[in-house]
């Protein structure tokens, strides 16, 4: 059986995501190995015009039904009702779909308003999630397998124009300025006195 | 300056700032953000449930709006190092993008067409309890608070700085505007007295420009320098002097 073939298996057992790594060590192999594999499970699966596709969500993969069957699938599975998308939410998504994993900084530095609601609203609709890793300290939050297949995507790849925003210049440009104002003035904890005292106008 | 638009519904500053360029029809440029400066305040000011934390923000744009219509007016008096961070215009630029494509996002989540993944069922009932998982530790839980509580840093810091009491353009609009109409003519430097601070000044010139500009007063120098005579416009406007100017 080719590694392609056992992971096909352990994913269709297993009826979650499973990360690379993990995959690697189930199938007692290295990390390159297994993706090497996923492209030709994802490969194999398109062109054998199977039901089943492979749904990639960061460093994470999943086995999932194509968009074409949902009328028949909807009726043998439960789904939660997810209904509309405020624009904010809409918005918010998107950005994080594009341009993700990032922080609530970043995000804030692109909405240009401040987005915590917004974002705890979509966490507890398991549209999106926070990440383990952090980046300056900072949790970093990504959409999920949820969202994804939700919209009936293989990975955020297939997203409208996603090449051309992932890699716009201006937003890497104006994410990695922020990033130069957060190391410059970036203190360590012990600085922050909590009794501070907050400086009066004068009259 | 009337505004003839009206905004129904807007999501944080930029989507306003968006709206008011593309109602004018206008391509995003200094000129154009420049030219909606004053609809933005309008708009701000007349939205009385804007939530104090969005109002910071709100306030950050209308801040760089107002810098972008001076420094448009007088760009030799601007130094080079006030313009630090991006550009509201490249910021403006960057959200339509995004708020272009969910848009084709939103219609994929409206499409019926979805994926499912498997689910596995629940085979039984587990007992209620507290149950870690077995790699967790007093080390990992100390580490992890620790972790927590370097996060409520603040991320930027901001910079402190006492506030002066500053004296409002409104209030000397107000006050020139009286004495005038009382003394029919005065003098710029009489207006300003002797115990004037810079910004007072500057307060008061910026008062003398609107009333000028709104035509509520008249003014003449003899020479450049020289003192500034005020006296009353022939034909005044029956408007009000003080419910246009938001400065």
């Amino acid at each position: 059986m080719t590694l392609d073939q056992t992971i096909e298996a352990v994913l269709f057992a297993a009826a979650k995501p499973f990360p690379i790594k993990r995959l690697a060590e189930v199938t007692q192999t290295q990390a390159p190995d297994v993706e090497a594999a996923l492209k030709v499970l994802a490969e194999r699966l398109d062109s054998s015009q199977s039901a089943i596709m492979l749904q990639k969500n960061g460093h994470e993969y999943e086995l999932v039904t194509r968009p074409d069957a949902a009328d028949a699938v909807a009726l043998v599975v439960t789904e939660e009702a997810q209904g509309e998308l405020s624009r904010a939410a809409l918005e918010a998504l998107t950005i994080l779909a594009y341009r993700g994993p990032m922080t609530r900084a970043e995000l804030e530095q692109i909405r240009g308003v401040h987005s915590s609601i917004i974002l705890r609203n979509l966490m507890l609709r398991g549209l999106i999630e926070q990440k383990e890793e952090d980046r300056l300290g900072q949790p970093v939050f990504a959409v999920t397998f949820e969202f994804l297949n939700h919209l009936g995507v293989k990975g955020v790849e297939e997203l409208p124009e996603y090449s051309d925003l992932r890699g716009h210049a201006v937003i890497t440009d104006m994410l990695a300025q922020l990033e130069v104002a957060t190391t410059k003035t970036e203190v360590p904890a012990a600085e922050v006195a909590p009794t501070e005292k907050i400086e009066k106008p004068q009259e | 300056m009337a505004v003839t638009f009206k905004i129904e519904h807007f999501e944080g500053p930029l989507d306003l700032l968006l709206q008011l360029v593309e109602q004018e029809q206008l391509d995003i440029s200094q000129v154009s953000l420049a030219k909606v400066a004053d609809q933005f305040v309008v708009h701000m000011q007349a939205t009385p449930n804007i939530p104090l934390e969005e109002m910071a923000d709100f306030l950050v744009v209308a801040a760089k709006l107002v810098y972008m219509k001076s420094k448009l007016l007088m760009p030799d008096t601007f130094e080079a190092e006030l313009d630090e961070g991006p550009d509201l215009e490249t910021q403006l630029r960057m959200y339509r993008e995004f708020v272009k494509v969910s848009r084709k996002i939103d219609s994929l989540w409206r499409s019926k067409l979805r994926s499912y993944a498997r689910t596995k069922r629940i085979v039984r009932q587990q007992e209620v309890k507290f149950a870690p998982p077995p790699e967790v530790t007093q080390d990992l839980l100390r580490e992890t608070m620790n972790r927590i509580v370097l996060r409520l840093t603040p991320l930027l810091k901001l910079p402190k700085a006492a506030l002066e009491r500053v004296v409002s353009v409104q209030e000397k609009i107000k006050l020139l505007f009286t004495h005038v109409r009382e003394k029919a003519r005065m003098t710029f430097a009489s207006f300003v007295g002797r115990s004037a601070s810079k910004t007072e000044a500057v307060a008061c010139f910026l008062a003398l420009l609107e009333l000028v500009k709104q035509r509520f007063v008249r003014c003449s120098q003899s020479e450049l320098f020289d003192d500034i005579d005020i006296e009353n416009h022939p034909e005044p406007p029956a408007s009000d002097p003080f419910a246009e100017s938001f400065i």
